[in-house]
């Protein structure tokens, strides 16, 4: 595969583990659509934004961390519970997302709600379900940390913990979660190429499901109803909360497809346990919300072909992404 | 005794340095019915004109508050008087656009959504009467944008200028109409919260 250095350069040497290299994507992507001019990636900021996503000390009782939620064997996402699970063992509404690819997404969340990145951290930090705490004083409770301290400095040259430095540091580590090096990566560069079975699934996904999860990034990141049936629990309107277009009701952001098979259970509320099920939703639900779907159910593909649909989806995994050691708990920051 | 509350909002050159320009808030109010406990705001992007051609500008924001910041000092902004300017009131998408931001945007001001994402352009809240009310607005994108462009044209080159006060008799009124049971309450952004920043604008342009 061929790779484009986009946002090059490792600044300095880091005392934590050296993340290298720093940003890379293949040519067969487009652009990515973070305003990186803002937030020019450096290694040791990415470094502390690692530090923070792995730091229990951003929630109100010190017992939640990002990771708790969105773990690195899982590209991320959360498999214990349908939906997450925050402080005080209270149970959110909605299903943690896969976070890989992040700096083409212009609107994060199911239904958009952050169209700015920097800003994501405050929404789970300051939720009374998730993290329930204040931003005031989760830096107050940095600031009494030597070992941020002595990474600020490295740094800022300045030992303080802002607002602006906490969350564009945070926004770093997420920035650099890409995952670009899966089968399918490889068939594109040349490298590899599909089984009989994978082709075909190939040719089943083109036909009835590229339209919404586009290549290359298996999301065309627009808006749509799949045609699953409205949660009877959470009744959840999706885009209609944020946008208040009646067109909007029950539509949810398309997800990518990317690692799909580690993040289970799927949809915004983890309804279905498995990709089969998924995908027999697509093929035999004739029960849910007619009418207002944006894809009209059920897509005809044969029992074969729904096989070979799953084969072809299993191509867009990159197992080794689950276990990259600079994604992970970086232990050493927190033995200092 | 006049009922209404009244801010005011002077812009006038130093004599002694031109260079600078104040602009100064005047919380103030005789109605003992409303009490107001918040009252702040974001303005920013300031141009001020001189028969058309401009003359200064200051493309900081600020957050207005009462009882905490009710002036602002622009140095060196301007050499010579202005007859015209225009300023945001609100925070503009494309300063949303620019990511974190310290100061008077830094989000420990307490004036940002974390779960509609996006700065809040004005909160004021207090009691009416003993019903409360809190209008946090806000909203950047189409079709509930809130932040407004305020233009205001002078009748001669000039250093300061006053506003009419907008929370006013007029306000009440407003107010009044809107209140339910329970009182007013805007948390989110719609078409109320753009509504009511028209009309804070409106308020701000007429003279
Ligand atoms: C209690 C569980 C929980 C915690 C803790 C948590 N998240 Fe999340 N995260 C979620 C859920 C659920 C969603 C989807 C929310 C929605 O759509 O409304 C999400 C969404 C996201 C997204 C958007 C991804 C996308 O594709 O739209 C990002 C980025 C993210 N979280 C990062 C973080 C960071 C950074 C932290 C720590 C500051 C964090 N999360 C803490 C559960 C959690
Ligand atoms: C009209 C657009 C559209 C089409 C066509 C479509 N999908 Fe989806 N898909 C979505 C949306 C929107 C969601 C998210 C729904 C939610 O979060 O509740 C989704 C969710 C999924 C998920 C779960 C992802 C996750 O992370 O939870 C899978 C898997 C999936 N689709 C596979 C497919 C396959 C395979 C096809 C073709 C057979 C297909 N989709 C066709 C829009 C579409």
């Amino acid at each position: 595969m061929k790779n484009r250095v986009i946002l090059g350069i490792v600044v300095g040497v880091s005392c934590l583990a050296a993340w290298n290299p720093p940003f890379q994507y293949p040519d067969h992507w487009p652009a990515p659509q973070y305003a990186f001019e803002h937030n020019a990636i450096d290694s040791l900021k990415r470094e502390l934004g690692r530090a923070l996503f792995y730091d229990p000390i951003l929630s109100a009782d010190s017992t939640v961390s990002c990771a708790s939620c969105h773990s690195p064997y899982q590209s991320f996402a959360h498999t214990d519970h349908a939906v997450s699970h925050g402080i005080n063992d209270q149970l959110g509404n909605r299903n943690a997302p896969v976070l890989i690819n992040l700096a083409w997404q212009r609107q994060l969340m199911h239904d958009g709600a952050i169209a700015f990145f920097d800003f994501q951290p405050l929404a789970p930090i300051t939720h009374p379900k998730e993290m329930g705490e204040d931003l005031r004083h989760v830096l107050i409770k940095l600031n009494r940390q030597p070992r941020y301290q002595r990474e600020l400095f490295a740094i800022y040259q300045d030992s303080t913990m802002t607002s602006e430095r906490l969350l564009k540091c945070m926004s770093q580590f997420l920035l650099s979660l890409v995952s670009a090096d899966s089968k399918y990566d490889q068939v594109q560069g040349g490298v590899l190429s599909f089984t009989e079975q994978e082709q075909s699934g190939y040719r089943v996904f083109q036909a009835h499901c590229a339209r919404c999860h586009t290549p290359p990034m298996f999301t065309n990141y627009a808006f749509a109803n799949n045609g699953i049936s409205v949660d009877p629990m959470y009744q959840d309107s999706g885009r209609y909360k944020i946008s208040h277009q009646a067109q909007d009701v029950f539509r949810f952001k398309v997800p990518t497809l990317r690692n799909i098979e580690f993040s289970y259970p799927y949809m915004h509320d983890g309804r279905y346990a498995t990709l089969r099920e998924v995908l027999q939703h697509y093929s035999r639900d004739y029960h849910s919300n007619e009418g207002a779907a944006d894809v009209s159910l059920p897509l005809s593909f044969s029992e074969k072909e729904e096989t070979d649909l799953l084969a072809f989806l299993l191509t867009l995994s990159e197992p080794a992404f689950n276990f990259k050691k600079e994604n992970q708990f970086p232990r050493a920051f927190f033995q200092r | 005794m006049r009922l209404g509350c009244f801010i005011l909002m002077w812009f006038w050159g130093n004599l002694k340095a031109q260079h600078d320009i104040h602009l100064k808030w005047n919380f103030h109010s005789t109605d003992p019915y409303l009490n107001i406990e918040v009252c702040k705001f974001y303005v920013g992007n300031f141009v001020f004109y001189n028969h058309g051609i401009e003359v200064g500008r200051a493309e900081d924001y600020f957050l207005m508050e009462r009882l905490k910041r009710e002036e602002l000092v622009f140095h060196e902004c301007i050499n010579t008087g202005f007859d015209a300017f225009e300023f945001q009131l609100g925070v503009d998408s494309i300063t949303h656009e620019r990511g974190v931001m310290m100061g008077d945007l830094d989000p420990v001001q307490n004036m940002y959504w974390t779960w509609q994402a996006g700065y809040i352009d004005a909160k004021i809240e207090g009691k009416w009467k003993e019903h409360p009310f809190q209008l946090h607005l806000g909203g950047y994108q189409h079709p509930y944008r809130a932040d407004q462009k305020v233009r205001v044209s002078c009748s001669k080159v000039q250093y300061e200028y006053q506003f009419d006060s907008f929370l006013d008799i007029g306000f009440i009124q407003r107010l009044n109409e809107a209140m339910g049971d329970n009182g007013c309450l805007i948390m989110s952004p719609r078409t109320e919260a753009v509504e009511w920043m028209q009309w804070i604008a409106n308020k701000m342009m007429e003279h």
